[in-house]
């Protein structure tokens, strides 16, 4: 550092370090678009997660290296309903699956190959897939936007199907605590 | 760590060699000697009807397990029963359904372990739970449906923290007689650990421990408190027209899962604008929480943006949030401006006092000429001459003539081209008055004393001699208010030999160095050396005509005078 020259080439370096950091920041700023999408981990009051089995979604306890099994939950807002009831779409694969209510005659809770952000810009028909949010102590309920008072809701035993519920007891419970993964 | 990669190593083979089965596998884990009651999943599939045969299979092994209920491994109920497991039962099982149109088959990996050395669990094998610190919770000891007793009664549980006995001592932790979960109250981050239940199960008369390990993690958890605004906080931004912006709503929130939303003029972003697109986003905060947020591009700010407030909205449990940001026009650059004001007031000044001090005599005498006449207060000082002039007489051996400069230069300057009206000894004194009456009494009614100096070189001892110029410096130092002028003839390089009072005046006041010639041809007003004379002057008195009715004739008229003369 002692010779002008390499003071010179020092600054020099530094100089076009900085523009093309400079450039590379200012091209960084475009793709505001490919941002990550968050992923939530959803599991009941029992501490009971969800995992795919048998291409359904199970709550049960991952037991060691079982852990990296639980699936990671895909959520966005469906626009088209009243924000006030915190209406969501829920998905499983980075959204590319999403979790519906059949339409029989009872409602049976399904996961279908829908991309969570095509639903999110639908309408009315997009209510199957909807699930509208009420908060209590820490954890929330999901029910029907399509099939009012019916909940999402776990078994009691482990290892059981995710299904809905209209009356939740021992037997099914219906408080999740829901947050980023 | 070694056995850490055991499982994944164990786990990672089956998850890829059986991409078409892999949710048909999973793994089942058992601690040595404890019992272990093993499900299939398949059979669980609603399209399955309730006539179905279910048999398990040791991998590699076409017998099916034995259905004998006194074998150690035995199936019961299409549930593969170990009691208890041993090492050796390590391995892949297969559970086969079969109905009258079709087969399927799950399989299922058991990993039978061991405890950590000196230690009640496997590292390897725990469950992880999580309690919020905010709302307290339950842990559950997972997985003891099969273990109910013969009378089917839910087992009693015991539970330890780190592999110490004794828990529900402390009355925050609750657990009821036949109840699979332990309650927390008051949480605190000490309570974050190792966990272990223990039941026991009997089965034809022997008692066999069944144990869970679970790691349970304590987080701070959800707050009563709505979420706060970090950007935007009501403000406003200034951008240009055509820039590019990114509109970042960003909330520090306890709760997550929350959707904050951008609005303008009351719709969404997407209809005010549609290329104005939101994406969400949710990351950990630093302090516990999360951070929440709603993000748009505006990739070129329009006309339409500067007009409404963009709200970014949230709603929480306990309500709604709204915080605003509005873009604006960019201000004019207000310190530039100041800049350049101050600089340009200082140049100003700057050159202000530079012209003032390059043109001071100048502007003097022309305000005097223009503006002192009417400003000045008409208020005769008694006085009567502007001037005395003290010059040393009736040396024409001097090379320069003080003579012809006081009688003849300066009366044609300052009288008949300034109309000032001087006391020149020498020309205005009458013949046989005592020269020092006339000196000390003329000198008393002169503004100002002239005092022509000419280099001792030249002309030696120039006012040594008379006693005039000495009353007049005494009068001028003593009798402050008369101002003296000096003018010199030519440059005096010594004033060692002057009269100190001379030498005290020059130090002072300087001198006027006379630099032009003694010919006969008229000089002007205006050059320098008699603008700096005139400067030095006074301001030309302007004498009420009753005034001038009491004074002589002859002060009245120079001019006349210097015709006789």
């Amino acid at each position: 550092m002692g010779c002008p020259v390499c003071q010179l080439s020092y600054l020099i370096v530094l100089f076009l370090f900085h523009c093309s950091e400079a450039r590379l920041s200012s091209i960084h700023e475009k793709p505001a678009t490919q941002m990550k999408v968050p992923k939530y981990r959803l599991w009941d009051v029992a501490q009971k997660s969800l995992y795919l089995r048998n291409n359904q979604l199970v709550a049960g306890y991952l037991q060691g290296p079982n852990s990296v099994l639980e699936e990671k939950i895909y959520c966005v807002t469906n626009r088209f309903f009243e924000p006030e009831k915190f209406p969501i779409i829920l998905g499983i694969q980075e959204g590319r699956r999403s979790l519906a209510c059949g339409t029989g005659d009872l409602p049976v809770l399904q996961l279908e190959d829908v991309n969570i952000t095509e639903l999110s810009r639908g309408g009315a028909e997009t209510s199957r897939f909807t699930f509208f949010r009420s908060y209590k102590d820490g954890m929330w309920r999901f029910e029907s936007a399509a099939n009012p008072g019916w909940l999402l809701c776990t078994s009691a035993q482990s290892n059981e199907p995710l299904g809905l519920t209209l009356r939740p007891d021992a037997a099914h419970i219906v408080d999740f605590y829901f947050q980023l993964f | 760590m070694t056995s850490s990669l055991w499982f994944i190593c164990c786990i990672i083979p089956y998850v890829s060699s059986f991409s078409a089965e892999q949710r048909k596998l999973s793994s089942d884990f058992v601690l040595v000697g404890e019992p272990i009651a093993i499900s299939c999943q398949i059979a669980k599939i609603p399209t399955l009807h309730s006539d179905y045969n279910l048999t398990w299979y040791r991998n590699g092994s076409d017998t099916p397990i034995t259905t004998e209920t006194r074998s150690r491994i035995h199936q019961r109920d299409n549930v593969l029963w170990f009691i208890p497991a041993t090492l050796e039962d390590s391995g892949l099982y297969e559970c086969n359904v079969r109905n009258s149109d079709s087969s399927d088959k799950e399989y299922i990996h058991l990993h039978v372990f061991k405890n950590n050395d000196g230690l009640c669990f496997n590292g390897e094998t725990m469950y992880k739970q999580k309690v919020f610190m905010s709302i307290g919770g339950k842990i559950t000891c997972p997985d003891l449906e099969y273990f109910n007793d013969e009378n089917n009664t839910a087992p009693e549980i015991q539970w330890y923290k780190e592999c110490k006995p004794g828990l529900l001592q402390d009355n925050r932790f609750l657990s009821s007689k036949g109840d699979i979960y332990l309650m927390i109250n008051n949480v605190t981050m000490h309570d974050k650990g190792n966990y272990m239940c223990q039941t026991t199960y009997t089965y034809m008369g022997i008692q066999h421990n069944v144990s869970r390990t679970i790691y349970v993690d304590i987080e701070e958890g959800p707050k009563k408190t709505p979420p706060v605004f970090v950007y935007p906080k009501n403000h406003s931004i200034e951008v240009e027209l055509g820039s590019h912006v990114i509109m970042d709503c960003n909330i520090s929130s306890s709760i997550s899962t929350l959707n904050p939303y951008w609005q303008v003029n009351g719709e969404d972003v997407n209809i005010f604008d549609n290329t104005y697109e939101e994406q969400f986003y949710e990351k950990p905060s630093q302090g516990g929480g999360f951070i929440i947020g709603a993000r748009f591009n505006i990739s070129k700010v329009k006309s339409k943006d500067y007009s409404h407030k963009f709200f970014c909205r949230v709603l929480h449990p306990y309500g709604e949030a709204v915080a605003y940001v509005v873009l604006k026009r960019p201000a004019p650059n207000i310190q530039g401006y100041l800049i350049g004001g101050l600089v340009s007031l200082v140049f100003i000044i700057v050159a202000t006092v530079f012209v003032y001090k390059l043109l001071k005599i100048d502007i003097v005498l022309w305000y005097r000429n223009s503006c002192h006449p009417f400003l000045s207060k008409k208020v005769s000082d008694g006085k009567i001459y502007d001037a005395y002039v003290l010059y040393p007489k009736n040396r024409v051996s001097c090379l320069y003539s003080p003579d012809i400069f006081a009688l003849k230069v300066l009366p044609e300057v300052l009288e008949r081209q300034c109309g000032y009206n001087l006391f020149i000894f020498g020309r205005d004194d009458l013949p046989g008055q005592a020269v020092v009456n006339v000196a000390d009494e003329k000198i008393n009614q002169s503004r100002r004393v002239i005092i022509v100096l000419v280099p001792e070189s030249s002309c030696y001892n120039v006012l040594e001699d008379t006693c005039e110029q000495q009353l007049a410096v005494y009068n001028a130092l003593i009798h402050d208010g008369i101002k003296v002028i000096l003018i010199e003839l030519d440059k005096i390089k010594d004033y060692t030999n002057m009269p100190e009072s001379i030498k005290y005046i020059k130090q002072k006041h300087g001198a006027i160095r006379w630099k032009g010639d003694f010919t006969e041809r008229s000089h002007s007003a205006s050059t320098k050396f008699w603008k700096n004379v005139r400067y030095q002057m006074p301001p030309r008195q302007t004498v009420s005509p009753s005034e001038l009715q009491l004074l002589p004739t002859a002060f009245n008229s120079p001019h006349s005078i210097m015709l006789e003369r």
